[in-house]
Order: C-alpha cells, then sequence, then structure tokens
C-alpha cells in the first residue's frame, strides 16, 4: 500500500515590515478547507502543486503559475496592498513510515524557484529539532542532474513507486512521469473538472492517461507491452546479426562462382546446418565445392604425369589465342562502361524516388490525422465536420481553396486511399531500383574478374612468345600453379564456411527461442487479473454514480472500457454521451443541467480508482484532492454524498471548496459528517504580529 | 467530345481539420494560455513545420534571439489565413484582444490531440519551439523582412 499523506503547510509571504504566514494542519482521513471566493484558495492549492512539484498541472513550469500575492502585491484584511518581497511554502508529507518537510521558494532572494528543500523530518509540527537538509531540483534536464539529487526521481522513492519505462511518440523508451500520475490524483478547479486527468501535461508519451492508469492500477498489461516490446527488439537483433554474418558470406561467392544453398538471407525456421552448402557454378557447370576441389587435385595429379611442352611448339596456337583474349578483354571493357553508366543512374533514380517517398508518407500522416480530428470534431457539433459554412450553414467542401476555383477536391478518406496507392508505387520502384543495383554490381565484379583473368593471361602468352623456345611452356606452368592455388583457396572457403555455419546454428536456436516465448506471451495485453480489477472498478464506479444519482443515463450499462480504461456506456464514451444528450449552446458544458452529471463521472472515477487500487495494492498513493468539487451548481444532496463517501474512505482526502460563500450550504452539504476542519475567514494570508 | 471532371487531390494543408490542429496545438505548446497567437505568429509556424530547412534556420535564430542571422525568407499561406476564420466562426477559437485563444471546443480538441496519437511530428517540433517564439520575435523577423 503506497502512502501520500499532508500533515501540514506553511505559507509565508514576506514583505519589507512583518511576514504574512498561513499555516494548518491536516488530518488523516477527510479535510475540509473552507475559504471565500477570491481570498487566497487558489493559492492554497496552487502552492500544494507547486511545492510537490506538480505545477505543470497547473499549466507552466516553475513559478510563472504562481498567483501574484505571492510575488509582488499582497493585500491584507484591510484591502490595503503591501509590496511582496517573494514567499516560501513549506508542506510536511508522510508516506506510511517516515515525515519530511518540502520547502520551496517563489521569487524570493534570487533563489532558483526549480530547487526544492527536503527536510528529513516534521520541521513544521516540531519545530525546535534541527533535521538534515537536503536540495533537489526539478525541471533539470542538463548537467546539474549529475551534481545535485532530481526531485522528482526522490518523490518515486518517497512514495514507494517503480514507474515504468514507456514509449514515447520519438519510439525512444522514456520514463513515466509522475507529473502524468498525478493529475489522476489531484484535481484542479480551472481544468481539472472537463475530463479525466484533464490536466496532464504533454511530455510526448504515447497514450499517457492510460499509461497512468495503468500504473496506478498495476496492471500487468504494462508488464506484457513491455516483454513485447523488448521480444520484438530480440528477434530484431537476431535477424540482423544473421543478415551481417550472410553478407559476410555473400561478399565470398560474388567474385568466384561459389553459391550458397541452405542458408537464406533472413533467419528461417527450416534452416539446418546439415543441408548447407557450398556450391560452383561455371559456364553451365555445376557440382559442390567439395566434389570440385576434388575434381581439381585430379587435374592437377594429370598435369603432374604428363611432360610439359616447350615455347617453340606451342608458338601457333599460342598466337591464334592471344588474338582470342584481346578481342574478349575488349568487350569486356567496354560492358564495364555500360555497366558503370547504368549504375550512376539507377542510383539517382533511388535517391529521387526515396525523397519523393517521404514526402509522400508525410502527407499520408496529415491527412490521417485530419481524418481522426475530423471524426472527433463530429462529436463536438463541429459544423465544419458535417460539411457545413459554420456562419452561413451551406454545404462546403472540406477545403480551404479559394472559392473561385471551380476544382473539385477529393474527400480526405479517397485523399488517403490516392496517396496510399502512389506509396504503393513508388515502394516497388524503389524496390525494384535495389535489385537492380544489387544485380548490376553483381555484375561488375564479376566482369572485372573476368577481365583481371584475361590480363593475366594475355601478359603470360606475350612473356612466352618473347622467350626462349627450348624453354617448357610457361603457360603449362603456370596453369599448374593456378590450379594449386584455386585448390588451396577453395579448402580455405570450405573451412571458413564450415565455421560460420556454426554461428548461424547458434544464431537460429536463439532465434527459435525468442520466437517460441512470443507465441508465449499473452497476446491481448491485459491478464486475468487485469480483467477483474477493471471489472471491479466498474462495479465501484457504478455503485458511486447511484450514490451520487446520477441520472443522464442507465447506469447498469455503464462499466469500465478494457480499451480506453475510462466508463463507456455501449462502446461509447459516457462523457460523450452525456455531452450528446446536452442540448447544444456555446458553453455547451457548464450551462446544463445534466452537466452536472459530468462532474458526478469525475467525482466516481476518481474515488473508484483508488478503491480499485486499494483492494488489489496496487499504486495509487492513497490521497485524494479535490478543488471545488460542487461544478454546475450540483445539488446539496450529491454534495453531501461526496463528502459522506469521502469520509468513510480509508485514506486522507482534501477538499477544498467556497460553499459558495454561503454558511446554509456549508451546514446541510456537512451535515453529520466527520471532518477535519480548516477554516480561513478574510484573506489566507494574516499578518504576523511581530512580538 | 465530353469532358467528366475528377476531383483532385490537395495538400494536406488545405485541409481544414490539419490547421485547425496545427493551430490550437501552436496556441497550447508555443503560447501561454492568457494572451494567445497573432495572425502572423501563427503563419511562422505553420510555415516552419511545412518546410524542414525553415524549421531549422528558425529555430538556430530563436536560439541565438537575433532574427538578422541567417533567417530571410518566410511565406504566408492563404489556406491558413482562411482556416482561422472558419476556426473563429466554429468556435474553436476566440478573439481576445486582438490575440487568438482556445475556445471551449477547442479545448476539448486539444485534449484529444495531445491524448493521440496524431500529429506526433508537429507536435514534437512545436514543443522544441515552446515559448521562445514571442509575438515581439515574430514583429522582429517581419521587420527585417521590410528592410
Amino acid at each position: 500500500m503506497k502512502i501520500l499523506n499532508i500533515t501540514a503547510i506553511r505559507i509565508t509571504t514576506y514583505t519589507a515590515k512583518e511576514p504574512f504566514i498561513f499555516e494548518a494542519y491536516f488530518k488523516s482521513k477527510l479535510n475540509i478547507i473552507r475559504g471565500d471566493n477570491a481570498k487566497g484558495k487558489s493559492t492554497l492549492v496552487q502552492s500544494i502543486f507547486y511545492v510537490l512539484g506538480q505545477e505543470e498541472l497547473l499549466g507552466g513550469k516553475n513559478s510563472k503559475v504562481m498567483q501574484n500575492c505571492l510575488k509582488r502585491l499582497i493585500r491584507d484584511d484591510e484591502g490595503k496592498e503591501i509590496n511582496a518581497l517573494g514567499s516560501a511554502i513549506e508542506l510536511q508529507i508522510f508516506n506510511g513510515a517516515n515525515e519530511v518537510t518540502l520547502k520551496r521558494c517563489v521569487d524570493l532572494d534570487g533563489i532558483d524557484d526549480r530547487l526544492i528543500e527536503v527536510t528529513f523530518g516534521a520541521a513544521l509540527s516540531s519545530k525546535d529539532i534541527v533535521f538534515k537538509k537536503e536540495s533537489m531540483y526539478v525541471h533539470d534536464g542538463g548537467g546539474a542532474t549529475n551534481y545535485y539529487h532530481g526531485f522528482h526521481k526522490w518523490l518515486e522513492e518517497f512514495l514507494g513507486w517503480k514507474l515504468p519505462s514507456v514509449s514515447s511518440s520519438g519510439e525512444k523508451e522514456i520514463k513515466l512521469y509522475s507529473q502524468l500520475v498525478f493529475p489522476a490524483i489531484l484535481i484542479e478547479q480551472k481544468a481539472g473538472w472537463s475530463n479525466y486527468l484533464a490536466t496532464s501535461p504533454y511530455f510526448g508519451v504515447k497514450e499517457s492517461k492510460k499509461r497512468a492508469i495503468e500504473f496506478l492500477l498495476n496492471l500487468d498489461v504494462s508488464e506484457n507491452e513491455k516483454a513485447k516490446r523488448q521480444n520484438a527488439a530480440k528477434i530484431d537483433s537476431y535477424k540482423k546479426d544473421w543478415q551481417v554474418k550472410y553478407e559476410e558470406l555473400e561478399r565470398l561467392i560474388a567474385s568466384d562462382f561459389i553459391g550458397i544453398t541452405g542458408i537464406k538471407r533472413y533467419p528461417h525456421t527450416d534452416f539446418d546446418s546439415n543441408k548447407t552448402n557450398l556450391v560452383y557454378e561455371k559456364e553451365g557447370y555445376y557440382c559442390s565445392l567439395i566434389e570440385h576441389i576434388a575434381r581439381l587435385e585430379q587435374d592437377l595429379k594429370s598435369k603432374e604425369l604428363v611432360e610439359l611442352p616447350t615455347n617453340g611448339e606451342a608458338k601457333d596456337e599460342l598466337e591464334q589465342k592471344l588474338e582470342e583474349l584481346l578481342n574478349e578483354a575488349q568487350n569486356h571493357t567496354e560492358e564495364e562502361d555500360k555497366l558503370r553508366s547504368f549504375l550512376s543512374i539507377e542510383h539517382t533514380q533511388k535517391k529521387d524516388m526515396q525523397e519523393s517517398l517521404k514526402e509522400i508518407n508525410n502527407e499520408i500522416e496529415k491527412n490521417e490525422g485530419a481524418l481522426k480530428v475530423k471524426k472527433f470534431g463530429a462529436i463536438l457539433e463541429s459544423a465544419l465536420a458535417a460539411g457545413n459554412c459554420p456562419t452561413c450553414h451551406q454545404v462546403i467542401k472540406d477545403a480551404l481553396l479559394p472559392l473561385d476555383i471551380g476544382a473539385i477536391p477529393m474527400s480526405i478518406e479517397d485523399n488517403v486511399k490516392y496517396l496510399k496507392g502512389q506509396k504503393k508505387i513508388f515502394q516497388s520502384y524503389i524496390e525494384s531500383c535495389f535489385k537492380t543495383i544489387v544485380d548490376l554490381n553483381n555484375r561488375l565484379k564479376r566482369n572485372r574478374t573476368f577481365q583481371e583473368e584475361k590480363r593475366e593471361q594475355i601478359k603470360a602468352i606475350r612473356f612466352q612468345l618473347t622467350a626462349d623456345p627450348r624453354m617448357p611452356s610457361v603457360i603449362d606452368l603456370r596453369e599448374k600453379i593456378k590450379l594449386e592455388d584455386e585448390i588451396k583457396r577453395f579448402k580455405g572457403f570450405v573451412n571458413f564456411f564450415t565455421g560460420k555455419i556454426n554461428e548461424f546454428e547458434d544464431i537460429h536456436y536463439l532465434y527459435k527461442l525468442a520466437l517460441e516465448e512470443k507465441d508465449k506471451l499473452p497476446q491481448y495485453g491485459l491478464s486475468q487479473k487485469d480483467m477483474s480489477k477493471l471489472d471491479n472498478f466498474s462495479k465501484v464506479f457504478r455503485e458511486l454514480l447511484r450514490k451520487f444519482k446520477f441520472q443522464s443515463c442507465n447506469i447498469n450499462s455503464i462499466k469500465i472500457s478494457e480499451e480506453s480504461y475510462f466508463p463507456i456506456i455501449q462502446k461509447s464514451e459516457l462523457l460523450n454521451e452525456i455531452l450528446r444528450n446536452t442540448p447544444s449552446g456555446s458553453d455547451y458544458i457548464r450551462n446544463e443541467a445534466s452537466a452536472s452529471d459530468f462532474t458526478r463521472v469525475m467525482w466516481a472515477y476518481t474515488i473508484g480508482l483508488y478503491e480499485v487500487s486499494r483492494e488489489y495494492e496496487a499504486n495509487h498513493p492513497s490521497f485524494i484532492f479535490f478543488d471545488e468539487p460542487a461544478q454546475h451548481s450540483i445539488s446539496n444532496e450529491s454534495s453531501w454524498q461526496l463528502f459522506y463517501s469521502l469520509s468513510q474512505l480509508s485514506c486522507q482526502t482534501i477538499v477544498a471548496d467556497s460553499f459558495n460563500n454561503d454558511d446554509q450550504v456549508f451546514s446541510e452539504t456537512t451535515k453529520d459528517i466527520n471532518f477535519h476542519f480548516i477554516k480561513f475567514d478574510g484573506r489566507l494570508l494574516k499578518r504576523r504580529e511581530i512580538l | 467530345m465530353k469532358f467528366i471532371k475528377r476531383p483532385i487531390a490537395l495538400p494536406s494543408n488545405y485541409r481544414f481539420f490539419y490547421q485547425i490542429s496545427v493551430l490550437l496545438l501552436i496556441l497550447e505548446l508555443c503560447c501561454t494560455k492568457s494572451t494567445g497567437a497573432s495572425t502572423l505568429k501563427f503563419q511562422l509556424l505553420a510555415w516552419a513545420l511545412r518546410d524542414d530547412e525553415g524549421c531549422n534556420s528558425l529555430m538556430k535564430v530563436t536560439k541565438l534571439k537575433d532574427s538578422k542571422q541567417n533567417f530571410n525568407f518566410w511565406a504566408l499561406d492563404p489556406a491558413l489565413n482562411r482556416a482561422i476564420e472558419f476556426a473563429l466562426a466554429d468556435g474553436f477559437i476566440n478573439l481576445n484582444n486582438e490575440k487568438f485563444v482556445s475556445g471551449p471546443k477547442g479545448d476539448e480538441l486539444l485534449n484529444y490531440l495531445l491524448e493521440n496519437d496524431v500529429f506526433t511530428q508537429e507536435k514534437d517540433i512545436l514543443k522544441k519551439f515552446g515559448k521562445s517564439v514571442t509575438e515581439s520575435f515574430v514583429s522582429m523577423v517581419l521587420k527585417n523582412e521590410n528592410t
């Protein structure tokens, strides 16, 4: 069970004379903070977010989000304005075992507002004891992280959390920031009630809200997803290893008329090291390399038995052969030039097409995005999403073309289809380019081997024609030496190949293991336990809705989605459903009666999340903070139910509420409820009289 | 002879919902909520999204805080202006002190944009710019353009 309890807070605003102070202590169950509007309640709420390093939930970084009264001008109870010199906020928190005090300054004495000072003890309630202190930083991506302890990392450890790594939009693995989890726990008044986890900041984490809920409920799905990603990476790396090794072998082939059988470019399950072989193939002649070596050895032996002819005897034959060879060499040089020019053309074409393909991919992404957004826009009752002009309600095509262009634009759907068609064409072009390039390169290599061979032969014949006619024929001698060389080289290949095959075998073994592992991973991310958690969540959620007198739709058909982890009713989002039933108006959420059901859903969801997490001992920090929960003129009866439900929870809950500045509302909604009361009359911050 | 008008494919910046998403993302990632953005700021950042090279040079210039360096061209997109008008009429954005801010519908849509796997490239680029492209920077760029 993870615990976060706030035990005390002190806000000190310094002025040239006496400081202004607010101080309060909290109890372990329901705490209600009552303060009239515009008297500093928001300052208090924001201070709590700020000192916990969660001010990004308020829409900004560092002290920019904080109220002016803490920074520049403060009013006293008589309404007199006094210059403020900056403030310090101290918050005492408890994790079930240890109590610490956090302190963060707002524009005070030039102290860096990214600095949070952690005191390892209850510095607010035991003022006389001196505790150890440590300075930590927030929002610090740079070099200072090596030097100072990062606050968010410390907070994670303090809460007993192990935040998982999740995938970001850049396909990188990054840590799930605590600022993405807290929006499910701290509900702030301005933006917090508009959606689930509405104040979640954008860090580029994919499906960040889902990840946060998975973490809070400790769903196995996140582990599964991670295992899946790791498995995929493993398989990928084996494929790469295999390919590198294969290419190494291939380099050995192309120049020497040797082919490989039994191994493919990518790992294949039917690979069998006994069925691999090197084959020799030249001018229609095909056999295994080992056989070929045997034949060459045979040749060599027979040559050793025959006596070599002398130069004089071979002269005529040699001259004729020289002629032939010179012709052939000429042809080969011409072919090389041709191949080279083809190759360069092919390369430029490939590059052009790859660039076009990149453009097309970009366009597809943009169009698909636009399509998704358009569909979502329909839920928002956008005239444009319905294809009408918002001003004159005439039908307009979904295009921002000037009106006097007569062309008919494609619909986005067709546009995407069209682009995908283009993409396919370009991909197949590029693929064929690749193939041609490989082919051309092989032909070039072969061509060069031929040329070398011919050149050598020409050189030998010329030498022999000018040599002493009584000497034994150098050509034949050369052939013998060449034969010996070839046998030695081919034997080397065979040895090299057998060695490599073992390596392929190793990779193949690991590859098969990884595939097996992949099969064993659950296909759907959710485990049996996850399902039962979500099932329970649905039950708790419905129960709470009933208590809160939710009326917009039939409660029995509401459940928590296994896909989004948010409540749905017959496959559509519950919140959207409530909105759709609300007659439209410009400020459609705030004005309508059923909008208060919106608020009830938010209450039930936030409380339900805690209840389920507690039952399964998951990661919820057992702390709920509601700022002005009575949104949309919700009835006093419902508010009473909320307070009652909160007071029955076994965790700490804090509610900040103005109760419409009305004593009667306060007494009606809190009647017979056990709670710790924190009230400030007049303004939050009071002048401390100097004794 | 008979001619049939066939529908033509459009670049994405002529799609309303591409542009409205860009507008809202600029408001969220590159502006403060209360002040919003001017048309020219929209234009400058939207141009950077369309033009890789331009994006890089703008990024460099914002880091140097000196618009005179290495930065001499940007283009206005008439489609974006039309998108702004439509978005205003449809309630996605509102006009406040001659600047555009996100409306209630816009906030809903933004939520969707930030939470889902759409326009990731745009989001990443705009996040990199962050709040470094200020209104005064935009007018500074414009001034250099005129001289």
